[in-house]
């Protein structure tokens, strides 16, 4: 009797040890989601990146951003602020990152604005078919779960933020030289042929990064800023469905799209212009993107 | 399902615990078999037909052996004979199994395997070898048969267990126990903390440089493979943490995979606390039943007689460990640079049996302490490099990769060029690893010592055991490798 009395009063007291330690773990995860959660209330995607950026232009002088760039490396690795600026006069900054998805693009922009006012907002179109659901964590959804509901894990990668101050700074000068543009030399040439076949067919823009656009529309509206979607030259992203896509809501959002894609007058020769087979823009393709872009910026923008 | 997601141990774990404490004991057994067949299917869908398949000649062959035996009048080597086509059979229909998915690429088809086929294979044929060898008897049961070659937490990248060491304990129902759920937890934290602060932090680093090798200096190319070597060891070592944890929680023992291998002596001391059980596996499968082998045996005899002593006891062995290594390499995959890592191994564990004779006579005639400070640490530098050059020809993509790394390492090796290379990690994420590599020797060098951190911090008084483990849990959480920016790998072990 007293051995088994001693049994459950062990069990009892592990049941309330094990509870004690995941309630308190529970409350410590709770605590530092507060910690880690954005102070504008805004949901990102790669937080560290969002940051960069936004301290990144807090270097320039106040409002003399008058182009600000959004995307993803396509963005990156095509427009070329120096180019427009010693060429058309006009000073840009790329805000572009790696993968970029619409709702940091929209939080960048948010920071961007506290120190600058720019007139044009020029986004690269890729990102609007990175859908916000697919990323790595793939079938892992415990992870999944605790990312979307806890600023913890969203945003963990944080603490590189406050390690940064005690860092050299020597990579991030060096981008900023360059205004958020990343200088590629190298050439891997196009192969494949033709890519945009003309097409009725239409590839729609994911719901959730359809809000993110109306509501970065809605943001320039507010701040009397131009919005212009641009798809970058890529066979291996871009098609005729996307071009639909895109074509498709900028209309019936009377919102600027030029689609670079089919843009004959570029020259894109894909023997030398391209960085990897067709992905992304090399030095040569991003001087041609630049100065197209940079023509119509001139013509159609009071941007002096 | 993979062992690191959190969907393995904070869902599916919990899940198998909860459900088979509320089993009846004699009905346990059966719980942890329609589990591991959920698992399987969760992992590798239809091609869970070729495990069963591989399972049932097993089951077969095993009852078929001891029905030659219990059928015949003969005894010794005549049984022993008589049997040996019936295990033959067992084995290569197995193996059959595993040539067709894993080696049929080498003429151009490519099929996907089933998951853990090389693993599960091992087990078969250990399974079936010792029913022969009347190490076990042949199992009635095939539900505990399957039970033990299906085993949930290793059935992906093992360790390859032997069913003296785990059937039973599996098929037993064994009471859950708060000491064995908590040390397993701590065990499977432990396990996360490799994977998601060292290998998942290099693994881009490592991607990067073995991708276009050509683009680095020769220096790099080193750190790449110094990077790969860590990588593999947190990882391989981490998921196995993780496998081992789990077993633990259902009171399970798994054989242990990993024994601080950069603490080793040599090579073949290497071999003796890296991937263990493959180590042991072929060791009691290959090794022994070559050297043991009439024609082998005949050899030897033979270069006695005629006064070749060295000969004759070098032959048997060295065969045996060529077929080891030509095995371990093959094992690994159809490619070059496996067959070329496990000659590697051949060549080096050879010229060590060679030659550690005459070295013994050296320390001993010069009156030098052969574990002294000095003799440690140069030959701890040595095995660096050994292991380092095993790993970077074993993660090339091709011998011709291989050798043109070794090439820059030896002619374009420039130090200075090292911190103006741009590994594709962070500053911070460098740090984060060389912090986990360094928690990671600790831990190494006080496991060394036989000291089991588990029990010590069991020992302290509760707020600093939990402080310990919060510390942990968070460091993870905070620090660990997912979300943007980063991909979470999969197993490496896993693939082959």
């Amino acid at each position: 009797m007293s051995s088994e009395q001693g049994i459950n009063k062990n069990t009892i007291s592990n049941i309330v040890s094990a509870a004690a330690f995941i309630i308190i773990g529970v409350a410590v995860v709770i605590l530092l989601s507060l910690l880690f959660g954005r102070k504008d209330g805004l949901r990102v995607y790669d937080s560290l990146s969002v940051n960069v950026k936004a301290n990144d232009i807090k270097s320039e002088p106040d409002n003399s951003i008058q182009v600000l760039f959004y995307g993803d490396s396509e963005g990156y690795a095509a427009f070329y602020p120096k180019l427009l600026e010693s060429e058309y006069n006009i000073n840009s900054f790329v805000c572009a990152t790696a993968a970029q998805h619409l709702c940091d693009s929209y939080a960048i922009m948010n920071e961007n604005v506290k120190t600058q006012s720019p007139k044009v907002i020029v986004l690269e179109t890729n990102c609007l078919y990175r859908n916000l659901d697919d990323d790595e964590f793939g079938k892992d959804i415990v992870m999944r779960y605790l990312y979307d509901k806890s600023d913890l894990f969203a945003y963990h990668s944080d603490w590189k933020i406050v390690a940064r101050k005690a860092l050299p700074k020597k990579r991030e000068v060096n981008r900023r030289k360059n205004r958020g543009f990343v200088v590629r030399k190298g050439v891997i040439p196009y192969k494949g042929g033709k890519y945009m076949k003309k097409t009725d067919s239409v590839e729609k823009i994911p719901e959730t990064n359809i809000k993110y656009l109306e509501q970065i529309n809605s943001f320039c509206k507010e701040h009397n800023i131009a919005f212009v979607l641009v798809s970058v030259p890529s066979p291996t992203n871009w098609s005729y469905k996307r071009h639909n896509g895109v074509a498709e809501w900028a209309l019936s959002n009377s919102v600027t799209y030029i689609d670079l894609n089919l843009e004959k007058s570029l020259k894109i020769n894909w023997k030398k212009d391209s960085k990897d087979g067709g992905d992304h823009m090399n030095l040569a393709g991003a001087k041609k993107v630049t100065r197209f872009l940079g023509r119509y910026l001139a013509d159609n923008y009071n941007l002096k | 399902m993979e062992y690191h997601l959190l969907t393995y141990s904070l869902l599916f774990l919990p899940a198998v615990l909860f459900l088979y404490n509320l089993t009846p004991v004699k009905f346990r057994w059966v719980l942890l078999l329609i589990v591991n067949f959920v698992f399987y299917w969760m992992i590798s869908g239809k091609l869970i037909i070729y495990f069963l398949l591989a399972s049932v000649i097993t089951y077969l062959t095993g009852l078929a052996l001891e029905h030659v035996a219990a059928n015949s009048s003969l005894k010794g080597k005549a049984l022993t004979k008589k049997k040996r086509p019936v295990l033959a059979i067992g084995i290569l229909l197995n193996l059959s199994m595993l040539i067709i998915f894993k080696y049929l690429k080498l003429v151009g088809i490519n099929l996907i395997a089933p998951v853990g086929i090389s693993y599960y294979t091992l087990q078969t044929i250990s399974y079936m070898t010792d029913v022969h060898r009347k190490t076990i008897p042949a199992d009635h049961n095939p539900g505990r048969l399957i039970l033990y070659l299906s085993f949930f937490p290793q059935v992906i990248e093992g360790p390859i267990s032997r069913y003296s060491e785990v059937a039973n304990d599996l098929y037993a129902g064994k009471n859950l126990e708060y000491k064995n759920i908590t040390f397993g937890y701590q065990r499977i934290l432990w396990g996360l903390f490799k994977k998601m602060i060292i290998a998942d932090h290099l693994a881009p680093a490592v991607y990067k440089i073995f991708l276009h090798p050509e683009q680095y200096d020769g220096s790099s190319i080193a750190m790449g493979a110094i990077l790969f070597t860590t990588q593999l060891y947190a990882e391989f070592s981490g998921c196995m943490d993780i496998i081992i944890g789990s077993g633990e929680t259902l009171g399970i023992t798994l054989p242990e995979n990993f024994r601080q291998p950069f603490f080793a002596k040599n090579a073949s001391d290497f071999w003796r606390r890296w991937h263990i059980t493959l180590g042991t596996w072929l060791k009691d499968y290959i090794f022994y039943p070559i050297s043991l082998a009439k024609p082998i045996k005949d050899v030897t005899k033979s270069a006695k007689k005629k006064g070749h002593l060295g000969f004759s006891k070098m032959f048997g062995p060295t065969v045996s460990l060529f077929f080891v290594w030509l095995t371990n390499g093959i094992w690994h995959g159809a490619g070059w640079t496996y067959l070329f890592y496990g000659m590697y191994y051949f060549v080096l564990i050879f010229f060590e049996m060679l030659t550690e004779p005459s070295f013994e006579k050296f320390y001993v005639k010069h009156n030098i302490n052969s574990d002294g400070k000095i003799l440690t640490v140069l030959r701890a530098i040595k095995l660096f490099f050994i292991v380092n050059i095993g790993e970077m020809f074993f993660r090339a993509t091709s011998m011709k990769q291989g050798f043109s790394m070794f090439k820059q390492i030896l002619f374009d090796f420039h130090i200075s060029s090292l911190p103006e290379t741009n590994f594709g990690i962070d500053n911070y994420d460098i740090l984060l690893c060389m912090g986990g590599v360094m928690l990671l020797f600790i831990v190494d060098v006080i496991h060394e010592k036989g000291i089991s951190i588990r029990e010590k911090i069991a020992g302290y008084r509760l707020p600093l055991r939990w402080a310990i483990w919060y510390a942990m849990i968070f460091g993870i959480i905070i620090m660990g490798a997912y979300g943007a920016g980063y991909t979470v790998m999969d197993m490496i072990y896993a693939a082959y």
